[in-house]
């Protein structure tokens, strides 16, 4: 009794809490995709506004950019210097008492969603920044002298090229996103982590633990084998790597 | 917003400064319909910087430019509309690297002029025959020559059927070798009757082909005229210096 092996990969411990498990989970994953869409949306939202600029036009209209600009900079600085737990803790125990509709009432589960939104539209926008900068201007030069205004040229040649370099980076915080996940746990909604940790306390055995990692790394270990490809792939595009001059 | 002299691009006293940096100090220029200007002059003179702001890629500090009858420099004037009515060609070609040649040359007209994917890539294919590159249309830029990127970068600009083309520098991104398959190219069109304004090194190509030439320095005008004689009997001291450098690098003091 009390070996390691018995301790971590106990299949008997395992077997009663597998649907448990897989229902955990699946909880995880709608955690994870759910958020990945709003985060991204509310990203690209950002990562646009925080690029306003208006060139020509009087001064209301520069102050109007101005002040677009400020915001998604206020905003995307404050939820990269919080800790995701603290916002998704904040939010569970403040919203009911709020009144704001549909929102005091929220579930766990939802507020764990919105939380993570919060925080990863300002990841997501940044990584979206460094892209749409990394575009030259020549790309911008040639898309207006066609004609395109400001908002085709950001829609057919800007963004989609920013977006095809930053795949990297949007998958690596898709990784990132899917093991925070586990946070919303600590205000009971039944991710896998938390339900895992249900089980390990009732038979003190570890087992469900390890069933839970399993879990995440057949998720996490193929999207970082596609990560690497695509740096590799970036890599031998621009004939960079490690370089050896004897 | 009134333009009698019925020329197809005109400038008046056009200034920009960067900073305290004064790029052009008050040029005018009047390219009349179907002629071919050519801007030489030493780097630094503002030649590119005039062709950026006639197309308002670079806002001008101060002046008007008009393009046939209408100012593009009014402060209440549809400058994407009139943007596309010059088409513009880059040093540095500036392709669209995540498309395909044939959608570099239909996007804007698609996008701009809401033509038909249809139509737009059948006049796509047209003009790449014009450039004698139809077996590229399904290519990436990425996968062409220099040069064949320049022509491919003519053939979208034109696809806008824009009144005026303007060249900056268009063949002094490429290779030697590169440099005829364009110059050929913006030949054929001179001689097809488009209005054309050629900032350029290739002096072969402003003797032949340009109706006038303007030479720049320090921001301003120095002299213009007919090719040959600006070339061969200038009036001013600093073309005479340029020229000389320009024609006979060996013999550079």
């Amino acid at each position: 009794m009390g070996t390691i092996g018995e301790l971590f990969f106990s299949w008997d411990a395992v077997r009663p809490w597998l649907e448990t498990l897989f229902r955990g989970f699946w909880v995880t994953i709608q955690l994870t995709f759910i958020s990945l869409v709003f985060a991204l949306t509310g990203g690209m939202i950002l990562a646009v506004m925080r690029q306003t600029r208006s060139a020509r036009g009087g001064i209301p209209r520069r102050i109007g950019a101005g002040l677009v600009r400020l915001l998604a900079i206020v905003y995307i600085d404050v939820f990269r210097g919080l800790p995701a737990l603290l916002v998704i803790i904040i939010l569970y125990v403040s919203l009911p008492f709020t009144n704001i509709p549909v929102l005091d009432t929220f579930t766990g589960f939802q507020v764990g969603i919105l939380a993570l939104s919060l925080v990863y539209a300002a990841y997501l926008a940044e990584i979206f920044r460094a892209g749409i900068e990394s575009v030259e201007r020549g790309q911008v030069e040639a898309a207006r002298s066609l004609g395109m205004s400001n908002r085709q040229c950001l829609r057919k040649i800007v963004l989609p090229q920013a977006v095809r370099r930053v795949m990297p980076p949007l998958l690596n915080e898709f990784i990132i996103l899917s093991k925070d996940t586990s946070l919303v746990g600590v205000i009971a909604v039944s991710e896998v982590v938390y339900v895992a940790r249900g089980a390990q306390s009732v038979d003190l055995n570890s087992s469900p633990l390890t069933a839970a990692a399993v879990m995440f790394l057949v998720f996490t270990l193929p999207l970082i084998r596609i990560v690497d490809r695509y740096i590799e792939r970036d890599r031998r595009r621009s004939g960079g790597g490690t370089v050896v001059i004897r | 917003m009134s333009n009698p002299t019925g020329a197809a691009v005109r400038v008046e006293r056009l200034v920009k400064h960067f900073g305290a940096n004064e790029v052009l100090r008050g040029i005018d220029l009047e390219v009349a319909r179907g002629d071919v200007v050519c801007v030489i002059g030493p780097s630094g003179s503002g030649k590119s910087t005039l062709l950026r702001c006639m197309n308002l890629i670079e806002t001008p500090t101060a002046g008007r430019v008009f393009v046939g009858d209408d100012e593009i420099t009014h402060h209440k004037a549809d400058t994407n509309s009139l943007r596309s009515r010059m088409g513009m060609v880059f040093q540095s070609f500036n392709l669209f690297p995540h498309r395909t040649v044939i959608e570099n040359i239909a996007m804007a007209p698609m996008v701009v002029k809401g033509l038909s994917k249809a139509d737009a890539q059948a006049r796509g294919m047209e003009l790449l025959r014009r450039v004698g590159l139809e077996e590229k249309a399904g290519a990436s830029p990425r996968s062409l020559s220099g040069g064949q990127q320049q022509r491919v970068a003519i053939a979208r600009a034109l696809a806008m059927e824009p009144e005026v083309m303007l060249f900056d520098e268009a063949t002094s991104a490429l290779d030697p070798e590169l440099v005829g398959e364009v110059l050929a190219v913006m030949r054929e069109l001179a001689e097809g009757g488009m209005t054309m304004v050629v900032v350029t090194h290739e002096m072969g190509f402003a003797r032949e082909v340009c109706d006038r030439l303007v030479f720049m320095d320090g921001g301003v005008i120095v002299e213009s005229g007919d090719p040959a004689t600006v070339l061969s009997n200038p009036v001013h001291e600093r073309t005479r210096r340029f020229l000389a450098r320009v024609l006979e690098p060996e013999a550079e003091v």
